[in-house]
């Protein structure tokens, strides 16, 4: 029976999430039996009945549980029915809450039907629950719940029957208007006028466009603008409803003087909105009018009217114009697409006298003009400031046949000044015929068009122009253009894979060259196009006779892009160059060795090593210990640690060990349920609730317990967090301690919890106690700090870090105790232990304990 | 590339601000009569953290001349009048409780409207009545039907709407979109839009209202509900009051996948997908989702709601790479890599947005419609609407969006709107 019944179970699921679409993923296990099928009624009936007496900030599983049974059944009809059935049964029930009746009415709002009305109607007649009804009924759009809705206005209070008649608006039956229209002509209170007026104006009817039109016509000032609202909406309805001939009227009316800006400007966007003549001569008015407010909407909404009749009747308001609309006129008249028509408007506005108009015509270019503007554009732009911009965006942005063409003439026509920007343009503009064009301009003694060519040609130009790139690179007499030429060598060189670089072209070419800043640029060019061949011939470079090309190489493979060069720059770094070089190529050195690579930490640290040995001024060492900061590995504890001795840079020294050991990964001892890899006195310790506890609050500890572990360590940062209770409250946790099997004795530091009463109270937690050896305070923690820190009776974090002779310790993030041993007969190594002391009543949590080997 | 008169006019405006440069268009100088009327009067309506940072890139515009703040928390009131009079060296601005009572000022031209979820449309459409020009916070509704309704008033009054959809106008999202629409990653698919995901909350027991809070006023047209403080501060992820990251942040990205798809007066036909909710939360919207939003062509949207706040990202797959967009830290990522070589990876961010602003300032003088206007709004946030429907009702669902309606889908239907407390309605 098990088998069968779990089987029918996956069934049903499967089933249900397949249906569903959407997996809901529960954590009640109410659903489970939910999902049984047989049981669901009892099921919901149960949910139902619980949440009977729901009351805000109640258990919200019950109602996250009626949520999930809507979801799952809605749309079954039959399940849906039965479930709006039993939501009914409680909504009546006078034993629900209102709360709960509140849950019920937004689900009703998904699953109710006709069934609901009795129940919906009955809540819409008493204040508490209208609104909730209302809630429910918005779902019901059935004729039904209408009629239910106009009956139930008759008598309901002023509240509810703004409510209803909001809903009705929503709703927008025709058969609600006669109802509605009562309640604005009668002697209805202002909230009912107003809300009536409103939906009227949704619903839309001629009728009640009359009936709006009388009301608003009779009403005082203050319900005014109300009632024109309502209006207004009444137009759009009827517009929308295809039923242009009274919305025309009514916003023919609300365009009056008279009236206010607002209403003006929404019967214009209405007018337009439903074209044809009227429309267009509304249009034209406006721009022929006086008010400045009413022609900018009318020429932004001149868009939607439609014909080049439109475009002429436009064209000829222009003069009526001031500046400002001519400028957003110009533009609203490029969008309309009637190019031939509007082209000879744009080129007459170039020559306009306001600047706002002649910029508009100039940006509008970009949108209208041909081949034949270019030169026009291009005039325009010799002129200068302030149309240049205008004129270069245009030229930047104008498409069609032949611009490219044109664009090429006038390059070559204009003079020194627009040159370079007409460049930059072909570039913009990804202009590979301006290629021959521009090879030639690379070698002008313009210098900004020499530099805006070579520019140009970088991202112009395929790798099939690599010889002639690398021509005009021989022939740049001047310093600052070379380093042009070799950056559009470099970019388009870079444009194929590595191994198709030309870097053999480069080097036989170097060879070849005597010239030291010829080489130079070579040598920059060969860095750019990178691999290990130019790598090497570089590296030769660096030992060049002469300082110019020795300087270029030595920095160019200090500035290298991968890991490839660390070889090169710890040769170099080894053969003692002169002091600047050797800060740059430190510099390379650490950076390339904190790039991602797949090298292990041992590797790197290899590296850092040989770094380290050329290593002599203060900024050096900076560097280095800045680069050895990043590598999350005990090793590189190791050598940081002869710099904590070093006065010039023992802080950084300090920053780089945090950063090591806060890189290096943890391991935990205590895995929150076992005391699995612990040992020692197993029946006083115990876990309970995640953490592990010994000792006792009702009477005394009969001995000291220890709890073990098996790891042994020297160099290590150990985290716990702890907790002490009881008049004799000690604790700690030892650490490269021994044990002793024949004595059952505990020996080795303690770093110590707890604290010591009297006369002169210590707070005992961080200080270093030296257990069974010396059995003394080694070092009270600094009683300052704790004060600031420690949280009494709370869990407080404890951080252990012993790094050779050097033990220190923190509380809750502050150091509190920095102990170096000076004994060399004292043992750095052995196994951790928390403890539990013997004696008065005590008792200790222990948690998240974390070790970190740092050797 | 569509090329509706509308793109070109964009086309015109924005186009090539990153190639060639060019100068303002609108000399404010220009606008109006007489030099006072140079300015925008604004004022603001709720005035809690999202105010106050938007406002601070308002404040860079002296164009604007700020009058009045409205809030119904009287501490927050206090603070918003603060920040104005300091901006404007006076003690003049005007400080409402009722929003209302702002919008019937007359010498107010334009509001900023940075209230909770709930108020947003009715707002907008009340501003609209009331003659103003409005920038509004997103998410600009909490139901289908209302986002249409402002639709449709900002259309009746010739309001400028300005959603604050404003990563359309912030630098990352704009290369994102300019990268996407010139093929550089083929032909996209697929966007991944990546949200938070809701809090759990424990149940808590309503309270005395607090003074200085007008708390009807705050519930304004939402269910009545008693006022539970973490219900009140955290209203974004109720049902009643908000919807959860998924309409909360993801109408940005919706925003932003919408404009790379260019279906700007569209949207998806079929939402499917995942939602998980926890039994013991009094939170009521899932605490992770993920809904796959399909349009008619196949191409995909994939709103996810799971992970922490900085882990949020928009992403464009297409056949030939893709582009993403992580919003936390403006870093942009992208295959292939040469797209990065276009510029640097890194971009000024999301919370920049002054040039959403100079648009909307902008159109307000040339009366042209908004780069974030109420219909693309509309339509980006709709799909949020959806996606949360899908979580509620639990299924998958078909949209049709010319009808705004579901498929043969009553049911989902009825979710399309809710009903107002009375006296309040669209």
């Amino acid at each position: 029976l098990e088998t069968r019944r779990s089987k029918r179970k996956y069934a049903v699921i499967k089933q249900t999430s397949i249906r569903a679409g959407a997996a809901i993923l529960l954590t009640l296990l109410l659903f489970a039996s939910l999902l049984q099928g047989a049981d669901r009624r009892d099921d919901i009936v149960k949910i139902l009945t619980g949440l009977q007496n729901y009351h805000y900030g109640d258990d919200p599983s019950k109602v996250r549980a009626l949520e999930q049974i809507v979801r799952e059944i809605a749309r079954e009809p039959e399940s849906s029915r039965q479930l709006e059935g039993e939501i009914l049964r409680i909504l009546a029930s006078d034993q629900t809450s209102l709360p709960a009746k509140g849950l019920l009415s937004r689900q009703l709002s998904v699953v109710g039907s006709d069934q609901s009305l009795p129940t919906l109607r009955s809540m819409l007649m008493m204040e508490q629950t209208a609104e909730l009804a209302c809630m429910a009924v918005r779902g019901i759009l059935t004729e039904q719940a209408t009629l239910m809705l106009h009956e139930v206005m008759e008598q309901a209070g002023e509240t509810t029957q703004v409510g209803i008649i909001n809903l009705l608006g929503e709703r927008g039956e025709r058969a609600s208007v006669p109802v509605l229209i009562g309640r604005i002509s009668g002697n209805s209170s202002e909230a009912v006028l107003l809300s009536a007026a409103a939906a009227l104006g949704k619903i839309g009817t001629e009728a009640a466009a009359k009936a709006l039109g009388d009301a608003r016509r009779r009403s005082s000032a203050a319900l005014r603008p109300q009632l024109t609202q309502a209006y207004l909406q009444c137009a759009q309805t009827l517009a929308r409803q295809g039923k242009p001939a009274v919305a025309r009227q009514i916003y023919g009316e609300l365009a009056a003087k008279q009236e206010p800006l607002v209403v003006r400007r929404a019967a214009l966007v209405g007018t337009i909105e439903l074209g044809g003549q009227e429309a267009l001569a509304e249009v034209s008015k406006v721009l022929k009018g006086a008010d400045l407010q009413l022609k900018s909407v009318a020429i932004s909404e001149s868009v939607r009217l439609k014909g080049t009749e439109v475009t002429r009747q436009l064209i000829s308001a222009m003069g009526h114009l001031e500046p400002w609309h001519q400028a957003l006129l110009l533009e609203a008249l490029v969008e309309r697409g009637d190019d031939s028509l509007v082209r000879p408007v744009i080129v007459q506005a170039l020559e306009a006298e306001a600047s706002v108009v002649r910029e508009a015509a100039i940006r509008s270019m970009a949108g209208i003009g041909d081949a034949s503007s270019v030169g026009l554009l291009v005039k325009i732009a010799e002129q200068g400031h302030p149309s240049q911009q205008a004129a270069l965006f245009a030229l930047g942005r104008i498409s069609g046949p032949g611009i490219e063409a044109a664009l090429l003439e006038s390059l070559a026509r204009t003079g020194p000044q627009l040159r370079p920007a007409l460049i930059r343009i072909t570039e913009i503009r990804g202009f590979t015929e301006a290629i021959p064009f521009l090879k030639v301009q690379a070698l002008s003694k313009e210098t900004e068009s020499a530099v805006a060519s070579l520019r140009a040609l970088g991202a112009l130009a395929g790798p099939s122009e690599l010889p002639a790139l690398l021509q005009i690179l021989m022939q740049c007499q001047d310093r600052a253009l070379a380093r042009s030429a070799e950056a559009a060598v470099v970019s388009v060189a870079r444009k194929v894979r590595p191994e198709q670089r030309p870097a053999e072209a480069v080097i036989a070419l170097l060879a070849r060259q005597s010239e030291p800043a010829v080489r130079s640029s070579l040598i920059r060019v060969l860095a750019g196009i990178g691999g290990e061949r130019s790598l090497t011939v570089i590296e030769q470079s660096a030992g060049d006779a002469d300082a110019e090309v020795r300087d270029t190489a030595i920095r160019e493979i200090a500035d290298w892009k991968n890991a490839e060069a660390l070889p090169a720059l710890a040769d170099l770094l080894a053969g003692s160059p002169e002091a600047v070089h050797r800060i740059l190529l430190l510099r390379g050195f650490t950076r390339l060795l904190q790039l991602p690579a797949r090298r292990s930490p041992e590797e790197t640290l290899r590296w850092y090593r040989k770094g380290l040995e050329s290593v002599a001024t203060v900024e050096e060492k900076r560097l280095v210990l800045s680069g050895l900061a990043a590598v999350p590995s005990p090793g590189a504890l190791a050598l940081v640690h002869p710099f904590l001795q070093d006065e010039t840079v023992r802080d950084e020294a300090q920053v780089a060990l945090d950063r090591i050991i806060g890189r290096i990964e943890a391991q935990s001892l205590f895995d929150g349920k076992t005391l699995e890899g612990w040992e020692g006195d197993l029946d006083i310790f115990t876990v309970e609730d995640g953490t592990i506890v010994a000792g006792s609050l009702e009477q005394n500890n009969p001995r000291s317990g220890y709890l073990r572990t098996r790891t042994s360590a020297r160099d290590f940062e150990l985290r716990v967090t702890a907790k002490l209770a009881g008049p004799g409250d000690n604790g700690g946790v030892q650490f490269r301690s021994r044990y002793d099997e024949g004595s059952k004795r505990m020996s080795g530091y303690q770093a110590d919890m707890g604290s010591l009463r009297g006369d002169q109270p210590i707070n005992l937690w961080g200080c270093l106690y030296d257990e069974g050896r010396r059995n003394k305070l080694l070092v009270i923690a600094d009683q300052e700090k704790l004060k600031r820190v420690f949280k009494p009776g709370d869990w407080n974090n404890m951080v252990i870090r012993a790094i050779g002779k050097r033990i220190q310790v923190w509380v809750n993030g502050e150091r509190v105790t920095d102990y170096v041993e000076e004994d060399d007969s004292i043992w750095q190594e052995g196994i951790f232990a928390l403890q539990v002391h013997g004696g008065p009543p005590c008792k200790v949590w222990y948690k998240d304990i974390w070790l970190k080997k740092l050797e | 590339m569509k090329s509706s008169s509308v793109d070109r006019r964009r086309f015109l405006q924005t186009a090539g601000a990153g190639l060639v440069g060019f100068p303002t268009i609108i000399p404010s100088s220009l606008w109006g009569g007489t030099p006072p009327n140079d300015r925008i009067t604004i004022g603001a309506i709720g005035l809690g953290p999202r105010c106050e940072s938007v406002m601070k890139h308002f404040f860079t515009f002296p164009d604007f001349q700020w009058l009045a703040v409205c809030d119904v928390q009287q501490g927050r009131l206090d603070r918003g009048k603060g920040w104005v009079d300091e901006h404007h060296q006076n003690r003049d601005c005007l400080a409402y409780t009722d929003f209302r009572e702002l919008l019937a000022n007359d010498k107010i031209d334009a509001v900023l409207i940075a209230t909770g979820d709930r108020w947003h449309a009715l707002a907008s459409i009340l501003a609209a009545k009331a003659g103003k020009d409005i920038y509004s916070e997103k998410p600009m509704s909490l139901t289908i039907e209302e986002g249409r309704a402002v639709v449709s008033a900002m259309k009746r009054f010739g309001s400028v709407y300005q959603c604050g959809h404003q990563r359309r106008s912030v630098d990352s999202y704009r290369f994102q979109n300019e990268i996407v629409r010139s093929g550089k990653i083929g032909r996209v698919h697929t966007v991944i839009a990546q949200n938070w995901e809701n809090p759990i909350i424990k149940p808590d027991a309503p309270q005395q209202v607090p003074p200085g809070l007008d708390y009807d006023m705050w519930l304004g047209p939402t269910p009545y509900h008693p006022f539970i403080p973490t219900r009140f501060r955290e209203w974004n992820y109720y049902w009643d009051t908000g919807g959860g990251t998924l309409i909360n942040m993801g109408c940005h990205y919706t925003d932003i996948a919408q404009w790379g798809f260019e279906t700007d007066d569209t949207g998806p036909v079929h939402f499917e997908g995942t939602a998980e909710f926890i039994a013991n939360n009094a939170v009521d919207t899932p605490v992770r989702a993920e809904v796959t939003c399909t349009y008619g062509d196949g191409r995909k949207l994939v709103l996810k709601s799971r992970g922490t706040f900085p882990e949020r990202y928009l992403r464009f797959e297409g056949s030939e790479g893709w582009i993403r967009v992580d919003d936390e830290t403006d870093l942009i990522t992208a295959d292939p890599p040469s797209i990065l070589r276009i510029r640097g990876s890194q971009a000024r961010g999301w919370e920049a947005a002054g040039d959403h602003i100079k648009d909307f300032l902008d159109c307000i003088r040339s009366r042209r419609e908004t780069i974030c206007s109420p219909e693309k709004s509309h339509r980006a946030t709709t799909i949020g609407h959806i996606a949360n429907t899908c979580c509620r009702l639990g299924r998958s669902l078909q949209w049709d969006p010319a009808a705004e309606r579901f498929v043969n889908d009553a049911e989902a239907d009825r979710t399309i709107a809710r009903s107002m407390r009375p006296p309040w309605h669209l």
